[in-house]
């Protein structure tokens, strides 16, 4: 039914190549590894790959060469970066550079699992032509409730609005929601109060197995936050009806306010919003209801 | 020699010849001072007794009583104090003489008795008194002075009944008295050597007296200075010098004694200092070794969370094996939590201190987690004294360790309870304090000395603001403060926080 989905997995450490190749094989993907990037650059050329997972640190060429590389020669392939607790930085760097996500370790399989389904959901969307299936639903009253001047995010990922108040309300991106596929089992959302760094989970959804045999059995997908901060309130309301996010991703559906703390660094690594597919088709839906009033 | 180089030893000695010198002149001219009066005194009197005897002998002459001018001249002759006395003509004959074997010799003009008046061509007729007077060492040797006493033709000799004697004759005769100076000299000796003795002994007494001042009131202070100061650069800061006097060197005591009260307010000051860098330089170091280990430990977790995450899928629901498999998956990412934790907790930021309020502060961390005591059913009163002085701290990190503690109070209350939040500066301790009682369930006397610890905690990983009580701790470490807690089993918590005034120094 699907065709051939192919993943090389980069890791200096073959005990990791190993155990991300079991799962990804029990996802139905064919699999390879490479133990350090010259090989797998070479492995990519002749192998078409649709998606290499790669560690950050490796020796000689790193993981942030082999993205630059990858992407310049082959920007269809999508590029998962795995990331240790202090190169998280690196890892939302990497994201504006063009990688798919990131995932941390240590990763249980489900996470592991999640990332990948979504990356290579974009991909068999790509082959299908299927694409703007992702833009934002045309359902749009949020032109009251965002302000897209004050937008960034981690493109196609998580976005973060500067209020007024000079919090910011953070959620995530509708392409982000659309490649998780299928019924949200569960959103977990951090306590008020928590510190978190730009790179820290902001929100975990959890996915239960689905009818739908292209989607994973059973995923955790984590949405990484885009700026530094004390959480100072979560939304009640999208935990109440997780439909929200689906219907309004940038208004109603936001998932946490941060008060922050490291403000003008972390937007150097973030790009504005309206760079990305979602904010770009949020602009034109604006300039549209604009132009419908008048 | 070391004695040698003695400063009181080389000013006496100074002294001693200074003094020797000066007194020593002042002696020697006062001793040929007082032997020239003393000569000047016997000559005068010699020749007074040399008028004497030619007044006496006058009246035997006129008469031309020989035999009587023999008999005096020698009865005066054998006086004691008088050598000779002998009375020479007008062409040098000797007529009369003490010494009898000398009686009717001519005397050589040019002889010593004679050349004061027969130098010239034409021999004086009178001679002032002390020219007639000559000293000289007669045949024994001894010192001798001779007086000459002219005698002249008076009108009485010219007219005598003899007419020995010329009208145009000027001069008679000479008498000639020689007297021993032996006596003189002796006392003269005697006189000066006590006064040399006497010059030796008071320059003696003299240097004694000022090396004993000297050795009093210098070498005795200089050495306790120079003790002082050896101790001072072997390290012992401790050492003070009484102050006895208010010269000189009782200023360089004191100063000396205030110049070792800095050195060791500077040295401990300086020790503490190292002793802070060196703390931090092996927190940085074992930081970076914890991180490096975190980084490593990574990997191999990796692998078996995944692993076992995998494996729990293959079991069904209830089997013995999920749930072994669950237990595994929890404890290993429980391992990635403590990671996560620990290089959070080395990867401790240096705090940005600026005056603050402290009591905002404790307001805005409450008002973030205000409704949350509200859902747990805490009451919170908050008494915050007024018109605390402003504390230089980061008020990010401070906020971070109140919302850390009210969120244990919370914890500590599932069933509700009170929270009071309290802040108040001691001027004596100039310390702010900010204190947090709750009225949860309590910390145990056996756990209460370990909840600053890293790690340890007596709830679930997953609450809390994510920053232990041990990062609370290293907080306030850093701003120069403390943290306290008291509590006991169902009795409540209180944390105490305080934080000092004073400017930091960088």
């Amino acid at each position: 039914m699907s065709e051939e989905l192919r993943v090389l997995v980069v890791d200096d450490e073959i005990a990791v190549c190993n155990s991300c190749m079991k799962t990804l094989t029990r996802e139905g993907y064919t699999v390879d590894y490479s133990l350090n990037g010259e090989e797998a650059l070479k492995k990519i050329a002749i192998g078409n790959y649709d998606l290499v997972i790669t560690d950050l640190k490796m020796p000689k060429v790193d993981g942030m060469q082999l993205l630059r590389t990858v992407k310049a020669r082959w920007p269809e392939v999508n590029v998962i970066m795995i990331t240790g607790y202090g190169t998280i930085r690196s890892a939302v760097e990497a994201m504006k550079l063009g990688a798919f996500d990131y995932v941390s370790k240590p990763f249980t399989s489900e996470e592991l699992a999640g990332v990948t389904a979504r990356a290579l959901g974009l991909t068999k969307l790509r082959r299908e032509e299927k694409v703007p299936i992702l833009y934002p639903p045309l359902i749009f009253d949020d032109i009251k409730l965002i302000d897209l001047e004050n937008m960034w995010c981690i493109p196609e990922h998580a976005w973060a609005e500067i209020r007024k108040d000079h919090t910011v309300q953070i959620g995530l991106d509708t392409v982000y929601r659309r490649l998780i596929g299928g019924k949200i089992g569960k959103l977990k959302l951090p306590q008020v109060g928590k510190q978190l760094k730009q790179g820290d989970a902001c929100a975990v959804i959890t996915v239960k197995g689905s009818r739908d045999t292209d989607s994973p059995k059973e995923a955790q997908h984590n949405l990484w936050c885009p700026v530094s901060g004390m959480v100072v309130e979560t939304n009640k309301d999208v935990q109440n009806d997780l439909s929200l996010l689906t219907k309004s991703p940038y208004g109603l559906g936001w998932l946490v306010r941060v008060e922050p703390s490291n403000l003008e660094e972390d937007l150097r690594n973030l790009i504005p919003f309206t760079e990305s597919i979602g904010g770009r088709a949020a602009q034109k839906h604006f300039k549209r209801v604009a132009n419908n009033r008048d | 020699m070391i004695w040698m180089r003695n400063l009181g030893f080389r000013l006496t000695l100074v002294l001693g010849f200074v003094l020797l010198g000066f007194i020593g002149l002042l002696v020697y001219l006062l001793t040929v001072n007082y032997r020239t009066e003393l000569l000047n005194e016997i000559t005068f009197s010699t020749h007074r007794l040399a008028e004497s005897v030619k007044t006496g002998i006058g009246y035997d002459m006129l008469n031309h009583d020989q035999q009587d001018v023999h008999r005096t001249v020698h009865a005066i002759g054998l006086q004691k104090g008088i050598e000779k006395i002998r009375i020479f003509s007008n062409v040098g004959k000797i007529v009369s003489s003490s010494d009898e074997n000398e009686v009717g010799t001519i005397v050589d003009k040019k002889a010593e008795a004679c050349f004061q008046c027969h130098t010239e061509e034409t021999p004086l007729a009178m001679l002032k008194p002390l020219k007639g007077s000559r000293i000289f060492y007669n045949q024994e040797g001894q010192r001798v002075l001779a007086v000459i006493e002219v005698i002249h033709n008076k009108e009485a000799c010219a007219n005598a009944a003899c007419h020995a004697h010329p009208a145009e004759q000027k001069v008679l005769g000479v008498l000639d008295i020689a007297v021993p100076l032996e006596e003189m000299d002796n006392r003269l000796a005697r006189s000066t050597i006590t006064m040399i003795i006497g010059l030796c002994v008071f320059i003696l007494s003299i240097c004694s007296l000022v090396g004993l001042l000297i050795y009093r009131f210098v070498r005795k202070p200089i050495k306790r200075l120079l003790e002082g100061i050896h101790r001072v650069s072997t390290g012992d800061f401790d050492h003070s010098i009484p102050v006895t006097s208010s010269d000189e060197i009782g200023q360089l005591t004191v100063a000396y004694n205030e110049m070792t009260d800095k050195l060791r307010y500077h040295i401990q000051k300086l020790t503490e200092k190292q002793e802070q860098l060196l703390h931090s330089q092996k927190l940085a170091s074992l930081g970076k070794m914890a991180a490096g280990i975190a980084h490593e430990l990574n990997s191999p977790l990796t692998v078996i969370l995944n692993d076992s995450s995998l494996l729990l899928r293959d079991f069904p629901d209830g089997s013995k094996e999920k749930e072994d498999l669950k237990v595994i998956v929890d404890e290993a990412k429980r391992c990635g939590e403590m990671i996560h934790n620990l290089l959070e907790f080395t990867r401790f930021e240096t705090p940005e201190k600026r005056p603050t309020n402290i009591n905002d502060i404790v307001q805005e961390a409450m008002e973030l987690i205000k409704h949350q005591a509200v859902l747990n059913d805490i009451d919170v009163t908050l008494d915050l004294a007024r018109d605390l002085p402003q504390v230089w701290i980061d008020s990010n990190q401070i906020k971070q360790v109140f919302l850390d503690i009210v969120s244990n109070a919370i914890h500590a209350m599932p069933e509700g309870g009170y929270l009071t939040i309290t802040s108040n500066f001691s001027q004596e301790t100039n310390f702010l304090e900010v204190n947090f009682s709750d009225t949860g369930y309590g910390i145990s006397e056996e756990n209460i000395s370990k909840i600053f610890q890293p790690f340890f905690t007596t709830k679930d990983a997953k609450s809390g603001t994510g920053l232990g009580l041990a990062i609370c701790y290293e907080i306030i470490q850093t701003h120069g403060g403390e943290i306290d807690v008291s509590s006991g089993i169902s009795k409540g918590t209180t944390f105490s926080v305080k934080l000092p005034i004073e400017q930091p120094d960088e």
